[in-house]
């Protein structure tokens, strides 16, 4: 049975999450500032009433930044954890129907501070698909050795 | 009463729905007797009615239904046949029950009455037999009823009852419906609606708040009179539909109270203890997810007062108390905010214990225990993993706590402020907003960032420019303070409270600065600019934010944009007692003068010293008080020293110290007894000799003559025309060879 995964990318890493977790994409939301909040939280967004945290997601994958985080203007807004989340991303791209024998759990080592955040990649003809488990995009601390 | 006063609510809405359904029900009995599921239902209804009204013994209500089931069950079984005058009965019936159940719902109590003439037609017809065995014609099926029904019952109302039909009949009715319109009370009869729906409707009536906020500055833009009208209609219908939402989620807040003898009677038999619990103001009403918020937090705090409130049976009686304890809870309005009262009458907060805790956990230093306050001291409550709890029970002393309580009411926009005297148990005071925290705020600018500053903390608003006279900010060991009408209020820079880039001051440039009062101290907070008070939408803060943050929730401006709420208790505490957490020296001036500056008065102990007068010691400075034998005192190294407390003090004779009259020999000069103000310092306690102790008194900060120096002299005071010198202790312990690490205050 085939899944429905919503791509997106920052800096060259493609990569996805369940289409049915997005709830809507914005174009350059206004964030507000928290301070002492930590470094990947860029603050806050306003969704129609309802409070998003606003994620860095470039900071969150600890991906060095490329120093151009005017890049990172498109928002996709999910829930997990029964939080409102806006992951900042480079760009969107398009949603693959993947079958699930294609898929390789954690085929590289993807550093300490991803590695439940990835779960796998699906291989596409030209490239990885990264799938992000979005119940830990929040949740950092498990990552922690 | 309260328990029984919810529940019996409740029934009367349920009843009124069974009388709908009885009433539809005996009409399409009429039109279609033979509908088998028809009879069942209405059936179910009065069984149902019957049933509960056993329950509150409302026996009126219960004899009547059980008269019209009986008849009912008969015509369900096929017993006896449906006729015009068994549906006018059965109506009767319903109208008595709707009779019945207004006076209830009025005055929640059953009217007094008699309806043994309606149960003996009801009865009557249920055998088959109306209006007593009168009508010979229906005796042909007379021995049908007879196999089943209850016998007794029959034999002993009917004969009794029929003369008395036309008598009693008409005047029930009109004593039952007096009162009240039955009519009011069907249109009242209440719609079931889940709260999914009401806080969906809540969410999209704040949101139409919003969406209409963003739409006013258009009709201002546009000189469009038709269009201006027509956002004021908009304008207005949205603060209807606001107030009318916000009504329906109201709840009393005895739905609370109903849930707590149970928790009481629970923890009182773990701990021992015997507790009465009181309440008032349970008719108080607030906002259903305030009522929801607040449930933990005053479990909590009965919890606490039960187990670390109230004595066991035999200490309250030792102490004079009745064996019982008296958890007292009370709710009410006061200025637009619900206020609630918890209070017990146990032995009350233990200061020295918290004071001895805190200082375990080096949050006080020796120095600083004998002045900190009652109200500081409570604040160390509010820390987290903060317990006198030397063991853990099944009830508290985990440590998470008042620290969990205070952040969930701050959330919703209260206040919680605990207070105790000792004997008089505790006093817990929770002011709460009414509504789904809709709070008054006050939005202030830093750099480009917009914040909100609860109304509830503001003391006053307040431009000040740096070269003017009287009003001027100084540099007070490190701490920018405002002098204001003679106060001193200790500045911070909201800018740097939040992480931007500190403002530097220049001569003649204009500050604005927001005055409040939080956690029981006063501070100022300097911000770029204020822009207005208005009513905020309190929406909490992601768990991720929340901890250690400076902000009680956000919430989002009328542009569509978010402001977080500052939370001014939390920031007091973050500059002021979790410094001390960190044990920093560097904040120690600080903490000082915070602690000070609400007064621009300083304590000071009076002391007679020989030859020198009337002299004033900062209390910073007096750490115990005592009165000693002078042969007590040892020489030791070329010093005065004694033994206190298992501890070696170096005793300063302070007549000699400042120079009046050198002495030797201090056992010498003294009486027998000897009067010693200690003071403990990190190199250890000094003892000072004093001819006499006289009092503690407030003296201005200000002092005179403080341009003649001389030496352990700050200045002095006037105080009814005598002067009393001002002592300055840092120079006196230098001039004993105390060493210091860095500089002192000097009160």
């Amino acid at each position: 049975m085939p899944f429905l995964y919503f791509s997106f990318h920052v800096d060259t890493m493609l990569l996805g999450i369940p289409a049915q977790a997005v709830i809507e994409l914005t174009r350059s939301p206004e964030v507000s500032r928290v301070p002492g909040a930590p470094d990947h939280v860029r603050g806050l967004i306003n969704l129609r009433g309802k409070l998003a945290i606003a994620i860095d997601l470039r900071r969150r994958m600890g991906l060095v930044s490329t120093g151009s985080e005017l890049e990172q203007h498109i928002c996709i807004f999910l829930e997990a954890d029964d939080q409102l989340i806006g992951l900042l991303v480079d760009g969107v791209n398009e949603i693959f129907s993947l079958d699930g024998n294609d898929f390789v759990p954690s085929p590289i080592d993807l550093g300490s501070q991803n590695r439940t955040l990835v779960t796998g990649a699906y291989r596409l003809p030209n490239g990885l698909l990264h799938i992000l488990n979005t119940a830990h995009i929040l949740n950092i601390e498990a990552e922690k050795p | 009463m309260q328990i029984s006063d919810e529940l019996l609510s409740d029934f009367i809405s349920e009843a009124w729905e069974s009388i709908e359904k009885i009433d539809t029900g005996i009409l399409l009995l009429e039109k279609t007797p033979e509908d088998k599921k028809n009879i069942a239902n209405v059936f179910r209804a009065i069984h149902t009615v019957k049933g509960s009204s056993g329950f509150f013994a409302l026996k009126r209500i219960e004899n009547l239904s059980h008269a019209a089931e009986s008849l009912l069950g008969n015509i369900r079984e096929g017993q006896i046949e449906v006729d015009t005058a068994k549906i006018a009965v059965l109506l009767q019936f319903a109208d008595q029950l709707r009779a019945l159940l207004a006076v209830l719902d009025a005055s929640k109590q059953e009217p007094a009455g008699d309806d043994s003439a309606l149960i003996a037609t009801l009865l009557a017809y249920a055998q088959n037999r109306p209006l007593a065995s009168a009508n010979k014609e229906n005796s042909t099926v007379e021995d049908v009823p007879e196999v089943q029904a209850p016998e007794q019952v029959t034999e002993q109302v009917v004969p009794t009852v029929v003369a008395s039909v036309p008598a009693t009949e008409p005047n029930q009715f009109k004593e039952v419906t007096a009162p009240v319109e039955s009519k009011n009370y069907e249109m009242m009869a209440p719609v079931k609606v889940s709260v999914e729906l009401i806080d969906m409707l809540m969410n999209n009536v704040s949101e139409l708040v919003l969406a209409r906020n963003r739409l006013m500055p258009f009709a201002e833009k546009f000189s469009d009179s038709s269009f201006q009208n027509t956002v004021a209609i908009i304008d207005k219908l949205t603060i209807e539909l606001q107030e009318k939402i916000i009504q329906t989620r109201m709840q009393p807040i005895g739905q609370l109270w109903s849930k707590i003898p149970r928790l009481a009677r629970d923890v009182a038999q773990q701990c021992g203890k015997q507790i009465e619990v009181v309440f008032s103001g349970e008719g108080t009403e607030l906002d259903r997810t305030l009522l929801d918020a607040i449930r933990d937090p005053i479990m909590h705090i009965v919890r606490n007062c039960i187990d670390h409130g109230i004595e066991a049976p035999n200490q309250r009686l030792l102490a004079g108390k009745s064996a019982t304890g008296i958890v007292s809870l009370s709710a009410c309005h006061e200025n637009g905010m619900v206020l609630i009262n918890i209070h017990d009458d146990g032995q009350g907060i233990d200061f020295d214990r918290i004071r001895q805790r805190a200082f375990d956990l080096q949050l006080l230093e020796l120095g600083e225990m004998t002045h900190v306050t009652e109200d500081e001291l409570i604040q160390f409550l509010y820390m987290p993993g903060f317990s006198t709890r030397s063991e853990v029970t099944q009830i508290s002393g985990r440590g998470v706590g008042m620290d969990v309580v205070k952040t969930n009411v701050a959330a919703i926009g209260g206040y919680i402020k605990i207070s105790s005297k000792r004997g008089d148990g505790m006093r817990c005071t929770l002011r709460i907003p009414l509504t789904l925290a809709i709070i008054p705020a006050i939005l202030v600018r830093a750099g480009t960032e917009f914040y909100s500053i609860p109304q509830i903390n503001l003391q006053e608003l307040v431009r000040h420019k740096q070269s003017e006279l009287g009003n001027v900010v100084e540099d007070f060991h490190g701490t920018p303070v405002l002098r204001l009408r003679d106060k001193l209020i200790p500045l911070f820079d909201l800018a740097v409270l939040v992480g931007l880039p500190s403002k530097t001051l220049s001569m003649g440039e204009v500050l604005t600065i927001v005055i409040v009062q939080a956690a029981g101290v006063q501070y100022g907070v300097v911000v770029d600019e204020i822009l207005k008070l208005q009513e905020v939408v309190i929406k909490p803060l992601p768990h991720i934010l929340r901890a250690d943050a400076l902000f009680s929730g956000a919430t989002i401006l009328g542009d569509g944009s978010v402001s977080l709420i500052l939370d001014m208790d939390r920031i007091a505490v973050k500059t002021r007692t979790l410094s001390r957490l960190r044990n920093e020296q560097s904040h120690k001036a600080e903490e000082i003068l915070i602690t000070q500056a609400p007064s621009e008065r300083v304590k000071m102990l009076l002391v007679e010293i020989r030859g020198f007068g009337l002299s004033a010691i900062p209390v910073n400075y007096v750490d115990r008080m005592d009165k000693f034998e002078s042969r007590g005192l040892l020489r030791s190294a070329g010093h005065d020293v004694m033994l206190y407390e298992g501890e070696v003090v170096r005793i300063i004779d302070l007549a000699g110290a400042l120079g009046t009259n050198k002495v030797k020999d201090v056992a010498e000069v003294y009486e027998e007894k000897l009067y010693i103000v200690i003071h403990f310092t990190r190199v250890g306690p000094f003892g000072f000799i004093v001819q006499s102790i006289d009092q503690i008194i407030e003296l201005p900060k200000e002092l005179r003559g403080t341009d003649l120096y001389q030496q352990g002299l700050l200045g002095f005071a006037l105080i009814n025309e005598r002067v009393v010198n001002v002592l300055n202790i840092p120079e006196i312990l230098q001039m004993h060879g105390h060493v210091q690490e860095q500089t002192m205050p000097l009160f």
